[in-house]
C-alpha cells in the first residue's frame, strides 16, 4: 500500500496478525495510523451531484459530511442518482440523511438560488 | 462611463480573492466574468481537496468557491457576468460586450488579469486517426457530468495520468462508466500519489506508464483507439493493442488562457507562456497585474487565491497612486527548475512566497537560494516532482538582506 | 486512336507487366477491365496508364485485388411517392451546389438528394481554398479549361453570395530539390532549380495566358523575411486567390434553396428505375422521385451511383489529402501563399504548399496519398510526418506547438484524372459530373454552366425565371463588423451580445441565425462550418457544450440526441446518471 498523508509517499508494508496490524517502511506516525485505518476499516468521502429543480442549473453538488465505508460508495451512488431537491439550497443543507445506514448525512456543497 | 480603480477580468479563484483584496483597501472594484455565475472552474470541480491551507479543511471545489463568493457578495465589488473582454489594445483600451451593455469601454486605474487557464486540445499533441464524435478533454466532460447533466460515454479511454486525468477516472467511474485505463506517455505519473491510490487503485482502474495512444478509430462515433508502448520516446509498433471503446478523455494538460494578451505588449515567460510578473504581480506593462492560472498552472488553490490576493492588494495600492516598486532583483533558477513565480522580485517590506515548478524528480534535494555572494537560504526537500509545485517563503528579513540585483535558486542532490 | 489502337497499347502494356489474364473490353472509348491482380498499388498502377492514353474517355476497373469486396446494398426501397422533379441533382458537395444554384435560374423544379446531414460534407469541406489559375493542369485537360473559366467567374460569384475571397497571388518557389531528377549532382539541380524551372513555368503561364511575374531574390526575402533562405528562385502569381470552400458551398446551395430548389438531406440514393434506357424514378431511402432527369454529382460515389443506374463508365479511387493548420499568432510569419515548384510535377498533384486560410490560418498541405477506403478521412502519423518534412522546411520558424487542427479529404479521382462531365451514353436522362477533384471548387462555377449547356444541347429550353434571386444575404458575423455596427447590432438584438465562442468571437444571436438559415443546421459540424464556433484555439473545449444546448433549445432536438454530423456522430450516451439509473 502507498502511504498518501503527505508527497513523500511512503510504500508500507502491512501485516495483520491476530487482529493487529503491523506496519514498516513508513517514515513517520502518519502512515503507521493511515495503515491501520485502510486496513481495518477504510473509509472514503463522497461528493457527486444530485437533480435540483426550479434552479438555474440541473444538478447540484453534494458531499457527504464526514468519509463513509469505502465499501459502500458505490450503493451510494446509486442512491443518490434517483434524488431530486428543489431549490432554493443552501450550503451545507442535508439534501439526504443518513445514507445506507452509516449515520452520515448527504449535504449540499454550495448554494442553489431558485430560478 | 464610471472609472473604477481596479478592473478584474475573470472571476475564478485568483479573480475572487483579488477582489476581495481591492475592495478590502478600500478600492472600486469591477470584476467581469464571461460564464453566466461566478466561480470559475470551481463551480464544477465537485471532488474534495481545496482549502487544506486557506481553511484548514478539505473542502470541495463549490464550498472553496462558495466562502469567496459570500464575502464578494457582502463586499461593494461591481460584478458583471455574462461580460465577454473582446480585447484589450496596446495602449491598454479595454473593450467588453454583454446584452445588457452591448459594447463598452472599460475605464480603470489598474487591470488584474485573472483569466486562468485552458486545456491542451487533440491537435497539439498530434494525436493521427479519425474525427469521430466522443474525443474530449478532461475538462470538458467535468463540465457535460457536473454540471451540463450529460454523459459523454460508457467505455472509456482516458490520456494522461495528471490530477484532472485521474479525478475524471474516479468520477466517470462513479457515475457508472467503465474506465478501461489510464494511458501515460512519461514513466512517472503526473498527478499527486493521493489520487493515484483514491481514483485508480480503489477502482482498479489499469494505470498504462510509458504508453500512448496512437490512432483514434471511428468515423461518427468512438468506437476504439489503439494503444502502444513508448521504446525512447517513439511507439512501439510491435505492442500495439486495439481497445474498443466509445469515447477518448485527454488530459494532457493545462495552458495558461493568454489570448486577451496577444495584442499587448505584455512580456511572456518562454516556458510557462503567461506573463512575467514581479512579487505584486505587476506585469511588464505599469497598472497591469496579473495572478492565478493564467500566469502559471497552479497545484492547489490555496496558492491560486494567495497570488490573487496579493494582486488585488498591489493594484488598489497603485490605483491610490502609492509607489509599489522596492526593489528590482531578477531570479535566475537552474535547470531543475522550469519555472518560478514570480520571475522579479519587487517588494521586500512584507514576505514574498516563490512558487517553483521542478523539471524531474529528484529525492534528498538541498535546495539553496544565494545573491550574488552569499547563500541565503538552504532547504532540504525530501522529493521534488514535476506534479508538485514547491512553495518557498522569503521572509521581509530575508529579502531586506538580498545584496545586488540577481538571486539564483539552485539545487544539490545530496 | 480508336478503340483497337487503344486495346493493342493495353495489352503490350500488360504484358509487359506480366498481367497477360486480364481481360479488356472497350466500347467507344470506355475500357473496362476485369481479372485479378496482386495488390491495391497494381490495380491503381494498370488504371492509370491507361488513363493517360489518348481518347480514353473513361475506365471502370474491376480488377479484383487481395481484400477488396463487393460492396452489398443493405438499404431496402421506401416504396412511398416523395416528389416528382424535372431535375434530381444527387450530392449537395460543392458541385450539386452550383448546379443547383446555376439550374434554379431557369423554369425547372429541382430537387437535390444528399445522404448527409448538411450538405457540403463529402470532400468540398476539406478543400484547401485555393482558387487556382490553372497553371497547373495539364494544358488540353477539361479540368485546365474549366479551371480558367472559374477563375474568372468566382470573384463576381462570391460577391453575390457574398462568400469571402481575397486575391492574395502566390508565390511559387523552387529549392534545389524542385529539380526531381536525384542522380544529378547537387550544384546542376541548384542550378536547373533557380534559373530553368522559372522559365518552364513562365513559358506555361504565357501559352495558357496567366500573369506571373518575375521578383528578384532579395525582393522576396524582404517579402517573406521567414522564409526558408535555401530557396532559389520566386515568382508571383498575382491572380491566385483564396476563398472559403464551405461557405461557398453553403452559400450556393442557401441561394439555391431560396430560389425554389428543394433539398432532402439525410437522404441517400440506393437506385434508379430506367424504363426503355430512360429515367423514370430515383430511389431513395425516404422514398420515390419521379423524374426524366438525373444529374450525377456524388463524388466519392459518383462511380456506384452511375452503376446503379446502368451507367457504369468509370471507376473512382480516391485519393486522400490531409491538411495541417495554425494558430492565428502566427499568421504574421507569411505575406503571400506559397507553393513550391516540382519538376517533373508529379501527375496531378500541384504541391500544396504554406498558405493560410482566408480567415488568417497558416495552412500546411494538402498532402496527396493513393488511399483504398473511400471513407478513410483519418489523419495518420505518416500523413503528419510526411507535412512536416514537406512545408516545414520552406518555413522554419512555425512551432509544431502552434497547431490547432488536422483533417483530412478524399479526392474523387477517375483514372484519367480528367472531369468526365457529360451525358451517359447507355441511358437517357442521366448526366455525369464524376470525378472531380482540384480544381474542382474553382471550376464549379463554370461545371455547373457546362452542365446548363448541356442540357441545352439535349434540347431543353431554359427559359430564365424572372423571380430568380442572383444575390444572397450571407451571415452576420459580429467580428467582421465595425465597433459602431456591433453596438447597433447588439442594441437590436441583446443575443449578439452573449458571447459563446471566446477564441472566434461568436455570439448567441449569430448561432441562432445559423440554425434558422435555408438550409436547415441540425449538427454541430454545421454550426461550426457557417459560424466558426469551435474552430479557434480552444477547438470548442469552453464553447461545445454551450453551442449544442442552443442547438438543442432552437430545433427542438433533445440535447441527448445533439450529433456532431448526423447518423450516428451523438456527442453524448444520454442525460447524467442514465448509467447509474439504467436508463439507456
Amino acid at each position: 500500500m502507498i502511504c498518501i498523508q503527505c508527497p513523500v509517499g511512503c510504500v508500507l508494508d502491512i501485516e495483520k496478525q491476530d487482529g493487529t496490524v503491523f506496519v514498516c517502511g513508513n517514515e513517520c506516525e502518519r502512515g503507521k495510523d493511515y495503515a491501520i485505518q485502510e486496513v481495518n476499516s477504510p473509509k472514503r468521502m463522497i461528493t457527486t451531484t444530485v437533480f435540483i429543480q426550479n434552479a438555474f442549473r440541473l444538478l447540484l453538488p453534494v458531499q457527504s459530511e464526514r468519509p463513509i465505508p469505502k465499501h459502500l460508495v458505490k450503493s451510494c451512488m446509486l442512491v443518490l442518482s434517483r434524488v431530486q431537491v428543489k431549490a432554493p439550497i443552501q450550503y451545507k443543507d442535508i439534501i439526504y440523511e443518513n445514507i445506507m445506514g452509516t449515520g452520515v448525512n448527504i449535504i449540499a456543497s454550495c448554494d442553489m438560488k431558485q430560478r | 462611463m464610471k472609472q473604477y480603480d481596479v478592473v478584474i477580468i475573470g472571476g475564478g479563484a485568483a479573480g475572487l480573492a483579488a477582489a476581495i483584496e481591492a475592495d478590502v483597501q478600500g478600492s472600486s472594484v469591477l470584476l467581469l466574468e464571461r460564464n453566466p455565475e461566478i466561480g470559475g472552474i470551481l463551480l464544477q470541480c465537485i471532488h474534495e481537496g481545496f482549502g487544506n491551507f486557506i481553511f484548514k479543511e478539505l473542502l470541495t471545489g463549490p464550498s472553496y468557491a462558495q466562502c469567496f463568493i459570500d464575502l464578494i457578495m457582502k463586499s461593494e465589488v461591481e460584478i458583471k457576468v455574462n461580460t465577454t473582454v473582446v480585447d484589450i489594445k496596446r495602449t491598454g483600451y479595454i473593450t467588453a460586450m454583454n446584452k445588457e451593455d452591448g459594447l463598452f469601454p472599460v475605464h480603470r486605474k489598474s487591470i488584474i488579469l485573472s483569466m486562468g487557464c485552458r486545456e491542451r486540445t487533440r491537435a497539439q499533441v498530434l494525436l493521427p486517426g479519425m474525427r469521430p464524435s466522443g474525443v474530449y478533454t478532461a475538462g470538458c466532460v467535468q463540465r457535460m457530468i457536473n454540471v451540463e447533466g450529460v454523459m459523454p460515454g460508457k467505455e472509456i479511454v482516458i490520456l494522461g495520468s495528471g490530477d484532472v486525468g485521474l479525478i475524471m477516472a474516479r468520477r466517470l467511474t462513479l457515475e457508472g462508466a467503465h474506465v478501461l485505463g489510464v494511458y501515460e506517455q512519461s514513466s512517472e505519473p503526473g498527478g499527486l500519489t493521493r489520487n493515484i491510490v483514491q481514483c485508480l487503485e480503489d477502482y482498479d482502474i489499469p494505470l498504462f506508464l510509458d504508453h500512448t495512444i496512437t490512432y483514434i478509430h471511428g468515423r461518427n462515433r468512438v468506437t476504439g483507439v489503439t494503444v502502444a508502448q513508448l521504446l525512447n520516446g517513439k511507439p512501439d509498433k510491435g505492442s500495439e493493442k486495439h481497445i474498443l471503446c466509445d469515447c477518448v478523455v485527454l488530459a494532457v494538460g493545462l495552458i495558461p488562457d493568454t489570448a486577451l494578451l496577444d495584442e499587448t505588449q505584455i512580456v511572456r515567460d518562454k516556458i510557462t507562456q503567461g506573463p512575467i510578473v514581479d512579487s505584486s504581480f505587476q506585469t511588464s506593462c505599469k497598472g497591469v497585474f496579473a495572478c492565478g492560472n493564467v500566469v502559471t498552472v497552479f497545484d492547489v488553490v490555496d496558492d491560486v487565491s494567495d497570488t490573487g490576493k496579493r494582486a488585488g492588494l498591489f493594484a488598489s495600492r497603485y490605483a491610490k497612486g502609492m509607489s509599489i516598486d522596492e526593489a528590482i532583483i531578477s531570479i535566475h533558477i537552474d535547470q531543475q527548475f522550469s519555472s518560478v513565480i514570480p520571475q522579479r522580485i519587487s517588494t521586500i517590506s512584507d514576505d514574498v512566497k516563490l512558487y517553483l515548478r521542478p523539471l524531474k524528480r529528484v529525492e534528498h534535494a538541498l535546495l539553496t537560494i544565494s545573491d550574488e555572494s552569499y547563500v541565503l537560504i538552504k532547504k532540504h526537500i525530501r522529493i521534488m516532482k514535476p506534479s508538485e509545485m514547491i512553495v518557498l517563503n522569503l521572509s521581509s528579513e530575508i529579502l531586506s538582506k538580498i545584496k545586488g540585483t540577481q538571486l539564483y535558486i539552485g539545487v544539490d542532490a545530496t | 486512336m480508336n478503340d483497337d489502337t487503344i486495346r493493342r497499347k493495353i495489352s503490350r502494356y500488360l504484358k509487359k507487366q506480366g498481367h497477360s489474364s486480364i481481360q479488356i473490353d472497350i466500347t467507344q472509348g470506355i475500357v473496362s477491365l476485369q481479372g485479378a491482380v496482386n495488390s491495391y498499388e497494381e490495380y491503381i498502377e494498370i488504371g492509370s496508364f491507361i488513363g493517360t492514353l489518348d481518347q480514353v474517355h473513361g475506365i471502370v476497373n474491376n480488377l479484383k485485388y487481395p481484400g477488396r469486396t463487393r460492396k452489398k446494398r443493405t438499404k431496402s426501397i421506401v416504396n412511398s411517392d416523395i416528389g416528382t422533379a424535372d431535375i434530381v441533382i444527387i450530392g449537395a458537395g460543392v458541385i450539386g451546389s452550383a448546379i443547383a444554384r446555376e439550374l434554379s435560374k431557369y423554369q425547372y423544379s429541382i430537387i437535390v438528394v444528399e445522404k448527409e446531414a448538411d450538405v457540403c460534407c463529402g470532400a468540398s469541406k476539406a478543400n484547401n481554398a485555393l482558387v487556382h489559375t490553372g497553371i497547373g493542369e495539364p494544358i488540353g485537360s477539361l479540368k485546365q479549361q474549366l479551371c480558367a473559366q472559374g477563375h474568372k467567374m468566382f470573384k463576381e460569384l462570391a460577391k453575390d453570395l457574398q462568400v469571402p475571397y481575397q486575391e492574395t497571388g502566390m508565390w511559387m518557389v523552387t529549392r534545389e530539390k524542385s529539380f526531381n531528377p536525384f542522380f544529378l549532382p547537387s550544384r546542376i539541380r541548384k542550378f536547373l532549380s533557380k534559373y530553368v524551372l522559372q522559365l518552364i513555368i513562365l513559358h506555361r503561364g504565357k501559352q495558357l495566358g496567366i500573369p506571373l511575374n518575375r521578383v528578384a531574390l532579395d525582393t522576396f526575402q524582404q517579402i517573406e523575411p521567414h522564409a526558408n533562405h535555401d530557396i532559389l528562385s520566386a515568382l508571383f502569381s498575382p491572380t491566385y486567390a483564396l476563398t472559403n470552400p464551405y461557405l461557398f458551398t453553403i452559400a450556393l446551395a442557401e441561394n439555391a434553396s431560396v430560389n425554389g430548389v428543394q433539398f432532402l438531406l439525410q437522404t441517400e440514393v440506393i437506385g434508379f428505375n430506367i424504363k426503355d434506357n430512360k429515367v423514370k424514378h430515383v430511389h431513395t431511402t425516404k422514398g420515390i422521385i419521379q423524374t426524366s432527369m438525373v444529374i450525377n454529382a456524388t463524388g466519392l460515389y459518383a462511380d456506384e451511383v452511375a452503376e446503379m443506374a446502368g451507367a457504369c463508365e468509370y471507376t473512382i479511387h480516391p485519393k486522400k489529402g490531409a491538411i495541417i493548420l495554425f494558430d492565428y499568432n502566427l499568421n504574421k510569419f507569411l505575406t503571400h501563399p506559397l507553393s513550391c515548384v516540382e519538376f517533373p510535377q508529379p501527375l496531378n498533384y500541384k504541391g500544396g504548399g504554406v498558405l493560410y486560410t482566408i480567415e488568417g490560418n497558416i495552412q500546411w498541405g494538402p498532402t496527396i496519398l493513393e488511399c483504398e477506403d473511400k471513407t478513410d478521412e483519418s489523419v495518420t502519423q505518416q500523413d503528419i510526418d510526411e507535412m512536416i518534412q514537406r512545408y516545414l522546411p520552406l518555413f522554419p520558424c512555425l512551432k509544431k506547438e502552434s497547431i490547432i487542427q488536422f483533417f483530412s479529404g478524399v479526392r474523387a479521382c477517375s483514372f484519367t484524372e480528367d472531369f468526365i462531365i457529360r451525358p451517359a451514353t447507355q441511358i437517357q436522362g442521366f448526366i455525369h459530373v464524376a470525378g472531380i477533384q482540384s480544381p474542382g471548387l474553382t471550376a464549379a462555377p463554370a461545371i455547373a454552366k457546362m452542365v446548363s449547356d448541356i442540357l441545352r444541347d439535349l434540347g431543353w429550353n431554359l427559359k430564365r425565371r424572372v423571380e430568380f434571386k442572383p444575390l444572397r444575404h450571407g451571415l452576420k458575423s459580429l467580428k467582421e463588423c465595425s465597433l459602431s455596427e456591433k453596438q447597433r447590432y447588439i442594441l437590436d438584438y441583446p443575443k449578439y451580445g452573449n458571447i459563446i465562442c471566446r477564441c472566434e468571437l461568436v455570439s448567441e444571436g449569430e448561432l441562432i441565425d445559423a440554425i434558422h438559415s435555408p438550409i436547415p443546421v441540425t449538427t454541430i459540424d454545421g454550426l461550426k462550418r457557417r459560424t466558426r464556433i469551435g474552430m479557434g484555439r480552444c477547438q470548442g473545449g469552453f464553447c461545445l457544450l454551450e453551442a449544442a444546448r442552443i442547438l438543442s433549445r432552437e430545433t427542438g432536438i433533445p440535447l441527448e440526441l445533439i450529433t456532431k454530423k448526423g447518423e450516428n456522430s451523438h456527442l453524448f450516451i444520454g442525460p447524467a446518471k442514465c448509467l447509474l439509473r439504467g436508463d439507456l
